[in-house]
């Protein structure tokens, strides 16, 4: 009996622990993951809003910095992303326009721009 | 039927042994919460909005504290640091720890009355990041004159630990990830 008691809180144990290795490991990944979809959305919601903020190219191509999207309208709010050192993602965005219609690429997000 | 009554008794002993131990587990995990404190970061006089991560272990196991800023942001503006271009570079990292009126340490909150007590902390450390690159590694150091040698936007972490807990395993680590601009209208 006192085997089974033995074997049975030793397998407790290695559970807990897995348990355990499993949220740090969850951690790291959410913490490490740049949700680019969220970030696109909240272009798209920003130009929905504030249309003239953007100045698209003849090519209808406007490329805006996130420092630029966040102080140039000030009342859509939104989180800004970090990468996996931690740094703030202060990129760019590149929106495009095709008959009326956004498409954002914010995969630019996480460069690292001086300006 | 006494047969039965004992197998009951050891099933009832198994399953009380079990919840004993997951309880603990849940305890020591989930319970038990570090502190944040306050941090007041600025260069040349100029404060910065910095976002810090923490991670503490209380008693035996690592957990992670989250994500915070290290003052309100009140407007997006906030987020983004800029520093006039100057011949001398000046960082300073101030950390507080808070007190309710009672004296009990707690978590900082900017919107509450506490007392703060400040940190002197000299074993911190430091990275610093531009253009992709890590440009620097190693102690941190108050004068970061040699590090700005242009202007551009540098990427600063500063990580401190501390002892905070009777464990020989505890420790308590913050992260301090700012970012600023040094001059402008350039690219």
């Amino acid at each position: 009996m006192n085997k089974k008691i033995i074997i049975m809180i030793f397998l407790l144990l290695v559970a807990i622990y897995g348990f355990y290795k499993y949220i740090l490991y969850k951690d790291k990944i959410e913490y490490e993951t740049i949700n680019y979809e969220f970030q696109s959305d909240w272009v798209k919601e920003v130009y929905d809003v504030h249309p003239n903020i953007f100045k698209f190219d003849s090519n209808g191509i406007c490329k805006m910095t996130v420092e630029q999207m966040h102080t140039l309208q000030n009342d859509v709010g939104n989180y800004i992303e970090h990468d996996k050192y931690g740094n703030m993602c202060l990129g760019y965005y590149i929106v495009k326009k095709n008959n009326g219609i956004i498409e954002v690429d914010s995969s630019h997000i996480c460069d690292m721009i001086n300006y | 039927m006494d047969g039965l009554i004992e197998g009951l008794k050891k099933n009832f002993m198994y399953i009380f042994i079990t919840i004993i131990i997951i309880v603990s587990f849940m305890m020591i995990y989930f319970v038990n919460s570090d502190y944040n404190d306050k941090f007041v970061i600025t260069i040349n006089d100029v404060e910065l909005t910095a976002r810090y991560d923490s991670e503490y272990v209380k008693y035996l196991l690592k957990r992670h504290g989250g994500s915070n800023y290290n003052r309100i942001i009140s407007n997006n503006s906030d987020y983004f640091n800029k520093i006039k271009k100057s011949s001398t570079y000046i960082l300073e990292v101030k950390e507080y720890e808070a007190y309710n009126r009672f004296g009990h340490r707690e978590s900082y909150e900017p919107t509450f009355n506490q007392d703060l007590k400040e940190v002197f902390d000299n074993n911190k450390t430091m990275m610093v990041q531009k253009d992709g690159r890590i440009i620097y590694d190693g102690d941190f150091k108050n004068n970061i004159t040699d590090i700005i040698s242009e202007n551009g936007r540098y990427y600063f972490h500063v990580y401190t630990k501390q002892k905070r807990s009777t464990s020989p395993f505890g420790y308590s680590k913050a992260s301090l990830h700012f970012c600023f601009l040094v001059g402008d209208n350039y690219e």
